[in-house]
């Protein structure tokens, strides 16, 4: 009896642990989702859809600064602010090649979003939607991105591979389509989604894409194409749609600062959403601060803002007592303008265009260092003899920031609006599109044709509301038009995606960007190279390098 | 402070006379009342009668003829009469007095009372019962002493009642045995734990070294005892051929550890699998107390690992606790030690003057004058270059700030551990407690342990057993250190604080460092428990000898808790989180063992049935803008904005395994193994694996053509073992893909955020396994009367099915994906030789050479011929190249630097690196320009230790030594590269290295400042030999022990990382740290310390 018990206890042991090895073994997640079950509902591809949005906004707006930028500095509008640093095509053949950061970035971030885009288009097709225009809804918006990336994609690297399908499988045989199969791809894309998406008055927030929305970038598109009438058709959708047009009158939260204009409540807190009014927002990038994906890390008024507070004044005494709310913030002079841009583009309408107001273009302080002998005096006129016009003193559009409008918690004296230093980023929500671009692509579009009168029109519709003299048809071309873009749309739109796709980063910065940019810049420095690393992975077929990248 | 304060003193005498009452044992005496003697004697001397009556009897005679007269002649007429009677018949009158202890008798004169010195005799006998001839005994603190004769037995006069015998033996270990009043001594002695008969661990059962067949080596600890080291796995650097343990940097921290060279091909699942006390243990090593650990055995080869299946490809190291051992009194043992740390080199950011002055070689251009550039420009104003607008100020005002200092300190640990053990007929016990208080070179670099351990067997019957194995450890790493990263940015124009001593954000005033002493202002506990128990029990299956059944039972907890608050964070809102871990591992073992032996047949047999389960959550309470942070992270509902993340993983394995091994006349010996092992995390399609192995070996030494013809060579055998095994690299849920979902967007102002969800991972739902087979071939010997013993090993594995993230177009929108691809291949050569240089009365000097050498290199990857040229591509994206080791270095190959003057292609300026133009068409390409360039993984190693025995002293000196070659051991060490370009260097601090300059043309590293189009990434040698281990110990003699009271009592002094010999600069060559922005000192240390057994 004596040896049956440890004979028990072995039997006992043996069942606990090799019966049913199947259900011990089963692997179930617990704090993640799984393909298979998470792409079946409605709710599901709402939530994949706003990833689409976060991951555009990141690339935007703020995933790395140095990389964002790039799309502004190194053409005839930006250029470098520091010594170079690190904000810089300063010396474009050493910055900008195959290996460096700024190929991979966009390349690397804008087929992300296409491989996301793509996998809800797959998906989608065995999900269960109370209807079908509900389902089309969502692959509209879907497509609308997919265009997105690939008017990116096609604008800054020419023709690139075309994925339209959902990965599931290492694959390494890419090719290179053709710019112009590039471009096919995004008109298909984007009038699926001018044919699907709800009209502005129906879509289910503020910053979700519209009809309009698609027939904004469908237009540039047809620029891009040389589709002229396709062109001023579907920029005319969203002019003449009675749900958007310019503000004219002063709206949103700020109607009490004076004296402003029109122009500065665009780019006030709280004023891009058309909850606050506004009518000529087509896509707003929503930026909510301190809220968890809120996706507040756009540092504009970081980069753009001049060192201001490190100027001295002509006694050698520190001239500011800091960065100040009303001064525009906490500047680092990362990144200033050209002087093409911060001059001459003004010169013809200097005093008229409340686009170059005081208020709207900053080009001087005042000096509020109490113990400076020249407080309330300003910089321009009493400038210490070693003022670093490079860094510390060059203008910038006050839209970049928020002035005397911080987040309470970044003051540090909420009387003098003096910030403390970690205030540094974008409180505001930012201007995908705005109806003042629509016009200017119509603009280009009649000039395609031609009809200079109709271009003209387009343009002093945005020149008049800013009280800017009105353009003689006989005065626009292409530069005009550029210049024009330049005035109204700086800051907001990609620079070097609008010249690229009229084929003239090259001409532009060689002549008009006089910093460092403009000397060093190549002819083959139109497209930005193909990233080595991804000719590298991609073993089973070739992808072409583009010319002038080899050395 | 480790030393002993004198009322500690007393009271550690106080227990021990309490111990001392405790254990006295009162003789019964029952054969001396039993035994009749009859003796029939005329005239005959005294001890003619005693040696008759020992002949008669089992009673034996202890006496001094000092005292007592054996000449005198006596006569006894006596029939059947007690012992007591005959003594009295004898010595009646005489004036000698006897003491009847059992079977012993002891005989001295009256005028000697009981407590003066006394005689003892005794029998020594091995585990066998075969006597040992010619073992000392020796009288503890004296030169007083005897060796035992051929029958194992002593005597030994003038003992002191309270002294104590040592007795030794070569080859046994060495016991010690209080008199106590006794007056006979039998001795079983057990062979020393050196040699073949030292038994090692070999997972799930034990072996004889002698019966081992394939790679198994048990650690040299006690050598490294008196080093400062805090994780055990420190004291095995260097010190087990094969196995390479790095450096340690910071409090608490474990080194990494590798077994054998790099089977996967990205390094990170290198890690050998720890078994603790027979239960495979994912807990972090430092937890347990290096004081509790008895052994350490490491598993190298394929055919020992393979007991182990999917886990074991890496290797396994097998950690065993101490339990009680020797039976009598308990033994208390007390070791202390106190180390101050600096670090072993000194490597400082630039100071005040250092830094303005870098400013002219970043701007030479404009710091000297034209055209060469060598005389400085009088006219250069430094203050023009930084822009962050702090240091421009500092720069005027004067300000001279030592970031360096303020943020370091000099490091000690202290540790304490107190441990009790014992053993009687029923039971063993260890007890043990440890404090060890480290602190670390950087401020707030803390680490506190606190431990209790508890080893308990209980033989309840004769056939069963039954024990616990436990223990808890706090490891309490409070405390946070600044960023050291932006310690070494700041510049020492600047300082934290500002006029109202607040902490500034942006110290410098600009740029991406932050203040670096936000995170040490931060009130910041973080504290770990680890708690582990495993219950056993051990059944000798009756009626079936040699049957046993064991199974362990055993659980581990980990719970860490870290909470942090801090007024800087959240962008100077404050912020605080409580951030807290759940582990939870149970593992139920059984295990059944048969041993026979058969005429020459030994057979032993184990057979495990067991599984494993493995939890774990956390939780992150995490809240942001506090209008006041007083109650810090006690209080998060005050915070503003809250934030919860938590995240949750379970898994199981399954896993039978059957062991048999068959030993021939001790001469020709076979392993062989089978596990099969099944994971929750293999994919559905291949939950089980299966690795079998075979070893074998043969003892040369045993045969009778060898003994007969080989007189030097006291023992050769030769092994020879083949075996399969896998690694788990493939972690839980590695097979599926996931879709990560969380807050990502708000649409509108004000309102609340929506969930945004995306694929994160593709899925594979073929991954399995990554299997390893590999040969060994050992030759263990001992030669020259073992005065030189040692084994050299050879071995050779093929690694399959890598778990690899192999990168993949971004394209496809996934930057790699996992796939088992590829083969990597390893073989290398191993030796440890042991040697007795010297061995004499007073001093032995024993030496111990240990050599690595490992090569890998990459088989195959994926396996495809794309360019057609007959031969598999290698995947450059990854830097993996067929037939070369998976340390390759891949990048431009540097000549040396441009000077004014020469002809410099476009985008370059001088001082900045000449490349090599491999295909001559005056490009540089990636594609083309690039070549090996040497291997980052080292060419051999070695490390030496003396040990040198003086009379009371004792001296080890540990040298350790990593070397490449010339191709070998290469790193990056880019100071360029590793500080940045352009604002980075005019404003961050850094330290001095040799940049170029026009006026150093010659430089090491190139200019400071602007980029290159094409960078290459500088690399040099990280060869060194270091001075790692010296201690000098003193052990006290019997005289002052007695007055103390102690058994033992060694006070030493030991030094770690004294002195490096190398060419690397920056931090260490060793961690491989170079001109690393964010380097941490390697550090040397000085210990003292006691270690006192009672």
């Amino acid at each position: 009896m004596k040896s049956l018990k440890p004979l028990l206890i072995i039997f006992i042991a043996c069942i606990l642990t090799s019966c049913n090895e199947e259900m011990i073994l089963q692997e179930i997640p617990l704090d993640f989702y799984s393909p298979e079950n998470s792409y079946r509902t409605p709710e599901h591809f709402e939530a994949a859809i706003t990833n689409l949005y976060a991951l555009t906004r990141e690339v935007y707006y703020y995933k790395s600064s140095s990389y964002v930028q790039s799309f502004q500095y190194g053409t005839d509008f930006g250029r470098d602010a520091r010594n170079p640093g690190d904000y810089s095509f300063a010396n474009y053949p050493a910055r900008l090649t195959s290996s460096s950061g700024y190929a991979i970035y966009w390349w690397q971030n804008m087929y992300a979003l296409i491989s996301s885009a793509n996998v809800i288009l797959n998906r989608i097709k065995n999900a269960d939607f109370p209807s079908e225009q509900e389902k089309n809804a969502v692959i509209a918006e879907a497509r609308f991105f997919r265009a997105f990336a690939y008017r990116i994609l096609s604008y800054t690297y020419g023709g690139v591979p075309i994925e339209l399908e959902e990965v599931t499988s290492p694959k390494r045989n890419y090719t290179r389509a053709s710019r112009a199969e590039v471009y096919q791809l995004c008109i298909d894309d984007l009038t699926f989604a001018t044919e699907n998406l709800p009209d502005v008055t129906n879509v289910k927030a503020d910053g979700r894409v519209s009809k309009e929305t698609a027939y904004h970038y469908i237009a540039e598109l047809y620029l891009a194409t040389q589709q002229w009438d396709k062109a001023i058709s579907a920029a005319s959708q969203v002019i003449d749609n009675p749900n958007f047009h310019l503000m004219t009158e002063r709206f949103g939260r700020r109607t009490n600062v004076t004296p402003r204009d029109v122009w500065w409540d665009l780019f006030q807190r709280g004023n891009q959403n058309r909850s606050s009014g506004n009518k000529e927002g087509v896509w707003v990038a929503q930026v909510e601060y301190n809220v968890p994906g809120g996706g507040d890390s756009y540092i504009n008024e970081r980069i753009w803002c001049c060192l201001y507070w490190n100027i001295k004044d002509p006694d050698g005494v520190m001239g500011f007592i800091g960065p100040t709310s009303q001064n525009y913030g906490r500047g680092a002079g990362s990144l200033g303008p050209t002087t093409y841009w911060a001059t001459t583009i003004w010169l013809s309408d200097w005093n008229n265009d409340l686009r170059n107001s005081e208020y709207n273009l900053v080009r001087d302080f005042v000096y509020d260092n109490p113990k400076s002998n020249y407080y309330g005096m300003k910089v321009s006129e009493f400038p210490a003899t070693n003022l670093d016009r490079r860094k510390d003193f060059y203008p910038f559009q006050s839209k970049i920031t928020t002035p005397g409008d911080h987040p309470d918690e970044l003051y540090a004296n909420k009387e003098t609006g003096l910030l403390l230093s970690n205030a540094r980023v974008t409180y505001c929500d930012q201007y995908y599109a705005r109806l003042a671009e629509t016009y200017l692509y119509r603009a280009e579009a009649y000039l395609g044709k031609n009809d200079k009168v109709k271009a003209a029109e387009d343009i002093n519709a945005v020149r008049t509301r800013v009280n800017a003299t009105p353009v003689d048809p006989a005065d626009v071309d292409i530069d005009y038009i550029l210049d024009e873009r330049l005035r109204e749309l700086a800051y907001e739109e990609r620079r070097r995606l609008t010249l690229a796709r009229l084929g003239m980063i090259y001409e532009r910065t060689s002549k008009y960007n006089d910093y460092d940019d403009g000397q060093t810049i190549q002819p083959y420095n139109e497209l930005y190279p193909i990233p080595y690393s991804e000719i590298e992975r991609n073993t089973e077929a070739v992808l072409e390098q583009n010319p002038g990248y080899d050395e | 402070m480790p030393f002993i304060s004198k009322k500690l003193l007393l009271i550690m005498k106080l227990t021990l006379i309490l111990f001392m009452i405790g254990f006295l044992q009162v003789s019964a005496g029952l054969y001396s009342q039993s035994a009749k003697l009859t003796l029939e004697m005329s005239n005959v001397k005294v001890m003619d009668v005693l040696d008759e009556i020992e002949k008669q009897s089992e009673f034996r005679f202890a006496y001094s003829s000092k005292y007592i007269d054996m000449d005198r002649r006596v006569s006894v007429q006596l029939t059947e009469k007690s012992i007591e009677e005959t003594l009295q018949n004898v010595f009646g009158g005489t004036g000698v007095v006897y003491v009847i202890d059992d079977r012993h008798i002891l005989l001295f004169p009256k005028t000697l009372d009981a407590q003066q010195p006394r005689s003892i005799t005794g029998t020594v006998t091995d585990l066998n019962g075969d006597p040992v001839i010619g073992a000392t005994v020796l009288v503890k603190g004296t030169t007083q002493g005897t060796i035992t004769d051929t029958q194992g037995k002593f005597s030994i006069t003038d003992v002191p009642e309270d002294g104590v015998l040592v007795f030794s033996f070569v080859g046994m270990k060495t016991q010690e045995v209080d008199v106590a009043g006794k007056i006979s001594i039998d001795i079983i002695m057990e062979q020393e734990a050196i040699g073949l008969e030292e038994v090692v661990a070999i997972g799930y059962g034990s072996m004889r070294k002698r019966d081992l067949t394939g790679s198994v080596v048990k650690a040299n600890l006690e050598t490294f005892r008196e080093s400062p080291n805090v994780s055990i796995i420190q004291s095995l650097q260097g010190s087990v051929p094969g196995l390479s343990v790095g450096q340690v940097k910071s409090s608490g921290e474990n080194p990494s550890i590798i077994i054998r060279g790099q089977n996967t091909i990205d390094g990170l699942n290198n890690t050998p699998l720890i078994v603790l006390d027979g239960i495979i243990f994912n807990g972090s090593l430092v937890s347990i107390n290096p004081a509790d650990i008895e052994s350490v055995d490491v598993l190298k080869d394929a055919s020992s690992t393979a007991i182990y299946g999917s886990r074991a490809a890496n290797g396994v190291i097998l950690i065993t606790t101490k339990k009680g051992e020797s039976y009598g009194k308990p033994i208390f043992n007390y070791t202390g030690s106190y180390s101050i740390q600096t670090p072993a080199h000194d490597f400082e950011p630039l100071n005040r003057q250092e830094y303005i002055d870098r400013n002219r070689d970043i701007y030479w251009q404009q710091g000297y004058l034209a055209p060469d550039y060598i005389q400085p420009n009088p006219d250069f104003d430094p203050s023009t270059k930084w822009v962050h607008p702090r240091i421009i100020e500092g720069y005027f005002d004067g300000t001279d700030f030592n970031w360096w200092d303020a943020a370091t300190q000099t490091g000690h640990i202290q540790n304490h551990n107190l441990s009790m053990r014992g053993k009687n007929e029923q039971t063993s016990y260890f007890i043990s407690t440890g404090y060890t208080d480290q602190q670390g070179f950087v401020m707030n670099d803390v680490y506190k342990r606190f431990s209790i351990r508890l080893n308990v067997e209980n033989k309840i019957l004769d056939w069963f057993k039954i024990g616990v194995q436990s223990y808890v450890t706090q490891g309490d790493y409070s405390g946070a250190t600044p960023n050291m990263r932006y310690i070494m940015y700041m510049s020492p124009l600047t300082t934290p604080y500002d006029e109202n001593g607040e902490l500034v954000y942006y110290p410098m005033g600009g740029g991406a460092a932050w203040n670096p002493f936000f995170s040490s202002e931060a009130i910041d506990s973080d504290k770990r428990l680890d708690l582990f128990a495993n219950f056993y029990s051990e059944i000798d299956i009756p009626h079936i000898k040699g049957l046993k059944y064991r199974f362990n039972y055993s659980h581990n907890y980990r719970i860490s808790d870290h909470n942090n608050s801090s007024k800087y964070s959240s962008n100077f809102t404050g912020g605080a989180y409580k951030y807290h871990t759940n582990s939870y591992d149970w593992t139920f073992d059984n295990i059944i063992n048969y041993k026979k032996t058969i005429n020459n047949n030994d057979i032993d047999i184990t057979l495990v049935a067991g599984r494993e389960e493995r939890e774990y959550d956390n939780t992150k309470a995490d809240g942001q803008i506090f209008t006041n942070i007083d109650l810090g992270y006690n209080n998060l509902s005050v915070a503003e904005n809250q934030y919860i993340y938590s995240e949750a993983w379970n898994e199981s394995s399954l896993y039978y395994m059957g062991r048999l091994h068959y030993t021939f006349k001790q001469k020709y010996l076979a392993t062989f193994t089978v596990r099969r092992d099944g994971f929750s995390g293999f994919s559905e399609k291949k939950k089980f694996g299966v690795f079998p192995s075979g070893a074998v070996a043969w003892v040369m030494s045993e045969e009778d053509f060898f003994k007969n013809n080989t007189s030097f060579i006291e023992y050769l055998k030769l092994r020879a073992s083949y075996g399969t095994n896998g690694n788990r690299t493939l972690g839980r849920y590695g097979t599926l893909a996931r879709v990560e979902a969380s807050q990502r967007y708000v649409f509108g102002d004000g309102v609340t955020p929506s969930i945004g969800q995306g694929i994160t991972t593709l899925a594979n739902s073929d991954l399995t396994w990554e299997t390893t087979t590999g040969v060994n071939l050992g030759v263990d010997f001992a030669i020259l009367n073992q005065r030189i013993r040692g084994n050299i090993e050879y071995y050779n594995t093929n690694t399959k099915d890598i778990l690899y993230n192999i990168n993949i177009p971004t394209i496809t929108g996934y930057s790699s994906i996992t796939s088992n691809l590829g083969k990597v291949h390893n073989h290398g050569v191993e030796f440890s030789i042991n040697s007795t240089n010297i061995r004499k009365k007073d001093i032995t000097w024993d030496m111990g050479v240990n050599f690595s050498l490992n090569r890998n290199k990459i088989v195959s990857i994926l396996g495809m011929d794309n360019d057609e040229d007959g031969k598999e591509d290698d995947l450059v994206s990854n830097a993996l190249f067929i037939g070369k080791s998976l340390g390759a270095i891949y990048d431009y190959s540097i000549l040396g630097l441009y000077q004014i003057g020469d002809d410099i292609p476009a985008g370059y300026l001088p001082g900045q690196h000449v490349k090599e133009d491999l295909n001559n068409d005056g490009l540089f390409t990636p594609e083309f320009d690039r070549k090996i360039l040497g291997y980052k993984d080292p060419s051999y190693r070695i490390s030496i230790i003396n040990s040198i025995q003086f009379k009371n002293w004792s001296l080890n000196i540990f040298v350790n030594s990593i070397q490449g070659g010339k191709k070998w051991y290469f790193a990056q060490n880019d100071p360029t590269r590793n500080i940045g370009a352009a604002d980075n260097i005019t404003n961050n601090n850094a330290y001095k290295w040799d940049w170029w300059t026009p006026a150093n043309p010659n430089a090491e590293y190139q200019q400071l400042f602007q980029t290159a189009p094409i960078a290459p990434t500088v690399y040099k040698q990280r060869n060194f030999i270091r001075l790692q281990d010296v201690s000098l110990s003193y052990n006290f003699n019997n005289s002052v022990l007695d007055q103390l009271g102690f058994r033992d009592f060694k006070v030493y002094i030991s030094g770690k990382n004294l002195y490096t010999w190398t060419k690397w600069q920056g931090w260490d060559p060793e961690t491989g740290e170079g001109y690393e922005k964010d380097g941490i000192p390697v550090l040397r240390s000085i210990t003292f310390g006691v270690d006192l057994t009672f």
